[in-house]
């Protein structure tokens, strides 16, 4: 059964100072003793704090909140890639993240490669591949650029090549960080289309914006994030 | 007590998806070897090709200087120098992997095994080129090779890819918190070089301080064990013992690490 359950999820994260950074100092530190403990004391930021959220088929949720109410920390611990300091996630389903979707691209690589890498890392096999391929590289539009290094694509391009890889992506679940706006005029009507398309196909869609007219729109579930709180 | 169980298991479930899903490390490693020779002809070869070199030239001078003989120095350094070669590689990346993976670690939730499997393995397939040198010259100067090497060695080729992996991710998991210690091990690894016995023989050491360099260095023991067949010798006794035990002590232990440190280390980054 396809679903998603946060109990009591709380998530700090630990602020390093550059001082603990180094094992040089680290090993200063405890020769000379003393102060130790002041020294090592690390500073938290609270992101999260006792989130409680129930999620099945057909659920649409949108998130709101102000800058750094913890959305996208809410949305990576949903995903897999933060693990909470406390509290309990059960996720179940397929689920494709759209977040920071530039992040683990090989900008050495082309194009192709980059969809041949990002493929298998979500855990296609070769004979997967060999029938999606075509299609993303037409949706992307990137013509003879697929063959060229990504280091040398626009960031509307890059963004262009993510997000025909992702949308290719059949997922149970939804993650999304912003209504993504892919690309230019003609490129943003067909990425709508597809977005539209794969949200309506998918079981549970969790979209974090500050556009309330957008969340209106398109969820069924709301909650406000307000100091990593739901309000 | 209960805790370090559970760690430990936690690490080998992750070691389990990496095995139950081998095609996303490897592609990787394979797609990490052809991005770094996209532009030379050569390739990975290169690497042959430099290590050719020094064996050629120190196996003209220092048979000389230890007053070893010709026909017998050069496949132990051969050999030896190969082996180094690949541990030293794989170790030593391993210290800036997960600082090289950071994009892709914030982005998709593979285990973390994975990602130092993919470290071990490109290594090991740049070491499988190399070995090609060794193929060449064994059949050039050795007699007969031991038999010992197909229920010895090979076997123990395996062992230590785990062995390497295991110390990969402990290192990894390390030097993320402490930046320091890449440096540290790069240091240690060349040091290591001199200290193990590739450009020398440990019968010259016969006597008292023995014991430090070969007898406590797990290198000694991974290069004996695929070096004494290959130049027609037995392996010494215990050397397989040692090598399994350290196997599953270091696979142990970086469970435990993967256990205890796999949800923090994004936050290390
Ligand atoms: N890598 C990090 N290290 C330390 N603190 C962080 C890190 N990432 C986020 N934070 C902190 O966590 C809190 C929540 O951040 P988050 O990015 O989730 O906010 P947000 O709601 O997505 O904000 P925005 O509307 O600006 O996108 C903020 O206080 C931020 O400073
Ligand atoms: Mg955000």
């Amino acid at each position: 059964m396809i679903q998603i359950k946060l109990k009591n999820v709380s998530l700090n994260f630990p602020i390093y100072s550059e001082v603990t950074r180094s094992f040089k100092k680290t090993l200063v530190k405890k020769i000379i003793g003393g102060n130790i403990t002041q020294l090592k004391e690390h500073y938290h930021v609270e992101a999260l704090s006792k989130i409680n959220l129930q999620l099945k088929h057909g659920d649409r949720l949108g998130i709101s909140g102000p800058n750094g109410s913890g959305k996208t920390t809410l949305l990576r611990v949903l995903s897999g890639i933060l693990h909470p300091s406390d509290g309990e996630v059960k996720i179940n389903g397929v689920l494709v993240p759209f977040i920071d979707l530039h992040y683990g691209l090989n900008i050495e690589a082309s194009g192709l490669e980059n969809i041949k890498m990002r493929c298998i890392l979500l855990g296609m096999n070769f004979k997967d591949l060999d029938e999606i391929i075509e299609k993303i590289i037409d949706f992307s539009e990137l013509g003879k650029y697929i063959y060229m290094p990504v280091k040398t694509y626009s960031s509307g391009m890059i963004m262009r090549l993510v997000f025909s890889i992702l949308s290719m992506i059949k997922s149970d679940i939804i993650i999304m960080d912003e209504w993504l706006s892919v690309g230019d005029s003609d490129f943003l009507i067909k990425a709508n289309k597809r977005l539209n398309k794969m949200i309506d196909d998918s079981s549970i869609l969790v979209i974090a914006s500050h556009s309330n007219e957008l969340l209106d729109n398109i969820c069924n579930k709301r909650i406000e994030l307000v100091e990593g709180k739901i309000r | 007590m209960i805790r370090v169980l559970s760690e430990i298991k936690d690490g080998f479930n992750d070691y389990l998806t990496s095995f139950k899903n081998p095609l996303v490390w490897s592609y990787l490693a394979y797609m990490d070897i052809s991005m770094r020779y996209k532009r030379s002809s050569l390739g990975p070869w290169w690497v042959t090709i430099s290590i050719v070199l020094i064996v050629l030239v120190l196996s003209t001078i220092w048979p000389q200087l230890l007053s070893e003989d010709f026909d017998f120095f050069v496949p132990y350094f051969a050999i030896g120098y190969v082996l180094w070669f690949w541990f030293s590689n794989s170790i030593t990346e391993s210290t800036t992997a997960m600082i090289e993976f950071e994009g892709l670690f914030k982005q998709s939730n593979i285990p973390l095994s994975a990602y130092l499997l993919r470290v071990t393995l490109r290594n090991f397939i740049i070491f499988l080129h190399n070995a090609v040198l060794i193929i060449v010259i064994v059949v050039l100067f050795s007699k007969n090779i031991n038999e010992s090497f197909i229920f010895l060695s090979l076997p123990a080729i395996f062992l230590i890819f785990i062995s390497l992996n295991s110390i990969s991710i402990v290192l990894a998991i390390f030097s993320l918190r402490f930046r320091d210690l890449t440096n540290i091990i790069a240091t240690l690894m060349q040091l290591l070089f001199f200290v193990t016995p590739i450009i020398w023989h440990p019968s010259i050491l016969e006597g008292g301080r023995k014991g430090f360099l070969v007898d406590y260095n797990i290198f000694y023991y991974w290069i004996d064990i695929i070096r004494q067949p290959l130049l027609g010798l037995d392996v010494h006794v215990n050397s397989l013992a040692i090598v399994f035990l350290s196997t599953v002590l270091f696979l142990i232990i970086s469970c435990l690490f993967i256990g205890r440190f796999k949800k923090k280390i994004i936050f290390w980054m």
